[in-house]
């Protein structure tokens, strides 16, 4: 269970929320739990969600191999003790 | 990037960064994370996160990641009101011997510590003493603040990014966030980075 609430869809959601998931749903496909904590904060989520999906998905101009980007999520995330 | 000229940032108003110079070879990331380093290193209007607050993760964690890079900005902490020997507590960790932290400083710092060391997770202890004293979103943009340094931190320290004169402090000021918006799009050709 998360410690944080995490923020729902809901009709009374602010409309900075709202932007934040839709956001999303474009960039990264899902709301994650993740962003939806991040809204808790939307002036700093309607950023941070762009960043992330700017570094995790590459873009056009990406150069990277995807399979390093993805052995250096892998890797990082282990050492970490991230399972998210 | 549309100038070499225009290099000049939110988080560092009048001085080029050579952070920014290096990061910004890959302008698509450079676009939305330096916003969010100078939303979160800053803070905006719309944050109830104090400035020796802010300033005081940044230096806990600029210390234990021994970032020379980000140690050499130490002076934004003392523009926000953090002393010479609360500086220099925070930084070789004896912080917890003064008095002059408020609960809610000394509780930042050490949640800081926690996320430092990827503790945070286990610390139940820690995190309820910040529940008690921080609402859920400062508990996120401080978390957030901690884990921007760290990126920035390791960013700075792979690179072996030289430390360069302090940027000029914007005191305990705001970030205006309509202004960092205009800012990003005039950096990245119209936020088509």
């Amino acid at each position: 269970m998360s410690r944080i609430p995490i923020v729902a869809d809901s009709d009374d959601a602010l409309d900075e929320v709202r932007t934040v998931f839709a956001g999303a749903k474009e960039l990264l496909a899902f709301v994650s739990n993740a962003t939806r904590t991040f809204a808790q904060v939307p002036e700093l989520a309607k950023w941070v969600i762009p960043m992330i999906a700017s570094i995790q998905r590459g873009g056009s101009d990406a150069r990277l191999d995807p399979r390093i980007k993805e052995l250096a999520i892998i890797r990082t995330s282990t050492m970490n003790e991230c399972f998210f | 990037m549309s100038a070499e000229s225009s290099l000049s940032t939110p988080v560092a108003a009048k001085t080029d960064s050579e952070l920014l110079r290096i990061l910004s070879r890959v302008p698509r990331i450079a676009r939305w994370l330096w916003p969010v380093s100078a939303i979160l290193l800053r803070g905006t209007s719309t944050s109830s996160i104090a400035a020796r607050e802010r300033s005081l993760v940044v230096l806990r964690m600029a210390a234990i990641d021994r970032s020379a890079y980000w140690l050499e900005q130490r002076g934004h902490a003392l523009a926000a009101g953090v002393s010479q020997e609360e500086v220099d507590a925070v930084l070789d960790g004896t912080w917890g011997r003064l008095t002059s932290f408020s609960v809610r400083e000394a509780a930042a710092v050490r949640w800081t510590e926690n996320v430092a060391t990827n503790e945070a997770k286990r610390d139940r202890d820690s995190f309820a003493e910040l529940e008690g004293l921080f609402d859920a979103g400062e508990v996120v943009e401080l978390t957030a603040i901690a884990a921007i340094c760290a990126l920035l931190d390791r960013f700075a320290n792979a690179h072996q990014i030289p430390p360069e004169d302090p940027f000029e402090s914007e005191g305990a000021s705001s970030l205006n966030s309509d202004s960092l918006a205009t800012w990003a799009d005039a950096m990245f050709d119209g936020g088509r980075a």
